[in-house]
């Protein structure tokens, strides 16, 4: 049967369109399921299948446990009032998931130094010069002012400019600079090695930001703190969590913009600077309305749930731009007849339902997963199992004797 | 032949066609991998995947690629070329590994933290020869500043027992009441005078401080150094101690959520003058947090009662604890000259 979007002939019992992804089913266009994720919704809150997209439902429990167990070992910690430890644990939690999730999915391609000295190291020197600058170096005073009492008729107008937009803008240019500088590379072109480029960036500077903020623990005298503790684990909570992810999938949609949809990166279009307001502004908004909640009884805990309602929002936002992106960059290829180093040679399997990928697809016609979000090592499968004609390798695989492990899977940007 | 219009069938699959690929509505989970292919159950290369021998026929818009399997089969595959579905997983690491690996790190990272927590921690834990301050009619302040923590002088003579840190008694603020002044208020020392309270006490606010709040009975002032002071005013039996006071009210000054990490020293009785008939203060050291960052401040609370009942309280926090004894010739204008107006003697 033809599809009636992109005319791209599929089997009949094809669930999805193999070109563009669309739904065959007349009845299939009220809600569709993330192209990412095929088992969930587009609309749906789930973190690790956004933030870490080339996961399928297996892969993604692993991140899930191990973040849970992680998290249960820090907050216990933070119950036994082992500050130092919790703190440092916390504030590398979700970065040292990022890590293994890269090197777990070969997004560096074998070539894992400038990917984690960019996102991480870079990215942590600079969060650390920037929180100097603001926190102890230039502004220590203004930042004290929060502890001064009158309540928030107290409240520094000044201070709060500071710390919660000039900073946040700032940081957000910081967090920007090695994610964009990895997305411009041809390798890492895709608008999900973007998002994920922008999410390590974005998570590396809270991380580092954080040991700077709370160095205050690593210098006490009190190597156990036994009081105040519900604070504290409020507030690693919102360090572990809540923090780095915001910064993270701020980042991550900026950066993902940079990328653009299609085969290549787009750059600093007016796409991308809407987006990095967007990031911008979700930064402004998280601080400002921690800084105002502090004011009301229990306000540490009304800002955790406020940092809760703005994740979820970035959350969906990330699912609905990718969901976009995927399908309008399939759908545009298969109107310009263009091939795609992203689409598949050769029939291969689905990594997600582990059913049949035809040849040249974008999607599963089964589960309607795209190809794009499959991991380097099954891309590079994928694509290097024909040889052409004249017996060169096909798009972005690597020559017969050329060393696999470092060509790029995605072949010709 | 086959149909070509139907997905090609990899040899020896057990499945026919219409059950490896089955009808899937919006919303529907995809089929478990159990029902198609087993988890990691695909045929090794070679044995269980024939690839296909006729795929779909070229489409319009859509031409075959020179190397694509889309339309009569990929061409022999060559020996440096993988075949069939990718090997094991879509990821590198096992359930196991990955789990392991990240909590591992985790663990790492902490017990780093921890490390350093022994390395850099607890340097420097004696506290600010802040004791010295003593308000008095003459205004004169500082008595004799020795370096931090050098043992204040006692009245005996004696030397004093290290600071212990004391649990802070939570209580209701101080009660306020409307009084009339049995007194007249002096004019401010150096400064304006702001009066808070219904009992209308004086604060002091020199030129460099500004008021960041006032209340109907309280004042909160800063200097634009990391030093900020708080005043509060109420109404108490004039019998009742000023250490009292400061016990019973120390809760309302430390106990917010952002404090911790207290310790609270020992009040120190000082000597009442003028009008005041208790004189107090009490020291304490304390960790702020918030969801933004942290930093550690010293304070010091100072209670006074006069001869009518009224009461003045006043707390001046410093961050760093480090710089709190470079700090007072700051503070001490303010805290001075309102003690001093308070006993009306300034």
């Amino acid at each position: 049967m033809s599809c009636s979007t992109c005319s791209s002939d599929n089997p009949d019992v094809a669930a999805f369109c193999h070109r563009c992804g669309t739904s065959q089913h007349a009845n299939a266009t009220t809600q569709r399921s993330y192209a990412v994720q095929s088992s969930e919704g587009v609309n749906q809150f789930a973190l690790i299948s956004t933030i870490m997209p080339h996961t399928n439902r297996e892969t993604a429990d692993n991140y899930r446990w191990a973040m849970i167990v992680s998290a249960v070992l820090i907050v216990g910690a933070t119950a036994l009032g082992l500050l130092p430890i919790a703190i440092a644990a916390a504030a590398f939690l979700i970065p040292i998931t990022y890590l293994v999730y890269i090197y777990d999915v070969n997004l560096w391609e074998d070539a894992p130094a400038p990917v984690v000295i960019g996102l991480f190291l870079v990215t942590g020197i600079l969060a650390a010069l920037v929180s100097l600058v603001f926190f102890q170096w230039a502004f220590d005073t203004e930042f004290a002012s929060f502890a001064a009492r009158g309540g928030i008729d107290g409240l520094s107008f000044k201070a709060l400019l500071l710390f919660s937009v000039l900073l946040p803008l700032i940081a957000e240019v910081v967090k920007n600079l090695p994610a964009v500088f990895l997305a411009r590379l041809p390798q890492f072109d895709d608008m999900i090695d973007g998002l994920t480029f922008g999410v390590a960036a974005g998570t590396a500077y809270a991380a580092f930001e954080t040991i700077v903020l709370y160095q205050a623990v690593f210098t006490s005298d009190q190597l156990r703190t036994e009081q105040g503790l519900a604070t504290w684990i409020v507030v690693v909570v919102n360090l572990m969590v809540v923090k780095s992810l915001i910064y993270g999938t701020a980042t991550g949609i900026a950066v993902a913009a940079f990328s653009g949809k299609g085969e290549g990166y787009d750059g600093f279009t007016a796409y991308y600077a809407k987006n990095f307001a967007l990031a911008a502004g979700v930064n402004v908004l998280y601080w400002v309305g921690v800084r105002l909640l502090s004011y009301l009884p229990f306000g540490q805990g009304l800002g955790l749930i406020w940092g809760f309602v703005i994740l979820a929002v970035l959350i969906i936002r990330i699912r609905v731009m990718m969901q976009a992106a995927l399908l309008e960059a399939a759908v545009e290829a298969a109107a310009k007849s263009d091939v795609s180093s992203r689409e598949t040679f050769v029939e291969t399997f689905c990594p997600e339902c582990e059913n049949m990928l035809l040849a040249g697809s974008h999607f599963c016609i089964v589960c309607g997963t795209s190809v794009r979000s499959t991991s380097r090592q099954t891309r590079k499968v994928m694509t290097t199992q024909a040889l052409p004609a004249d017996g060169s390798p096909p798009y972005g695989a690597p020559a017969p004797d050329a060393d696999t492990g470092s060509g790029p899977a995605g072949g010709v940007a | 032949m086959s149909d070509p219009t139907q997905p090609q069938q990899p040899a020896q699959q057990p499945a026919p066609a219409t059950q490896m690929v089955p009808q899937q509505q919006p919303g529907q989970q995809p089929v478990p991998p159990a029902q198609a292919y087993p988890q990691q159950g695909y045929a090794p290369p070679q044995q269980g995947y024939a690839p296909p021998q006729q795929g779909f026929p070229p489409q319009p818009g859509y031409p075959p690629q020179p190397g694509q399997a889309y339309a009569g089969g990929p061409p022999p595959a060559a020996p440096w070329q993988q075949t069939g579905p990718p090997a094991g997983s879509n990821h590198s690491s096992s359930k196991g590994k990955t789990i392991g690996l990240i909590v591992a790190g985790v663990v790492a990272v902490g017990a780093l933290g921890g490390i350093a927590a022994v390395v850099f921690g607890g340097g420097d834990d004696e506290r600010p020869s802040s004791a010295e301050v003593t308000p008095g009619g003459s205004g004169s302040g500082i008595l004799d500043p020795e370096p931090v923590g050098s043992a204040p002088p006692q009245p005996d003579g004696s030397t004093p027992p290290a600071p212990t840190p004391t649990e802070p008694a939570p209580s209701e603020p101080v009660p306020t009441e409307p009084i009339e002044p049995t007194e007249p208020v002096p004019p401010a020392p150096s400064g304006s005078g702001v009066a808070i309270g219904s009992n209308g006490v004086q604060v002091i606010v020199p030129p460099e401080w500004t008021i960041d709040a006032q209340g109907e009975d309280s004042l909160s002032l800063s200097n634009g150094e990391s030093s900020f002071i708080y005043a509060l005013t109420g109404v108490a039996d004039p019998s009742v101690e000023a250490s009292s006071v400061l016990q019973q009210n120390l809760a309302y000054f430390t106990g917010g959520e952002s404090y911790t990490q207290l310790e609270v020293y020992d009040v120190a009785p000082q000597e009442a003058f003028g009008s005041i008939v208790s004189l107090a203060s009490i020291d304490y050291q304390a960790l702020w947090v918030d969801a933004q960052g942290s930093f550690p401040l010293y304070g010091k609370i100072f209670a006074a009662v006069r001869q009518d009942g009224s009461v003045l309280m006043l707390n001046v926090e410093h961050s760093p604890p480090e710089d709190f004894d470079a700090s007072i010739p700051t503070w001490f204008p303010v805290i001075g000259g309102s003690l001093d107006t308070f006993a009306g003697v300034g």
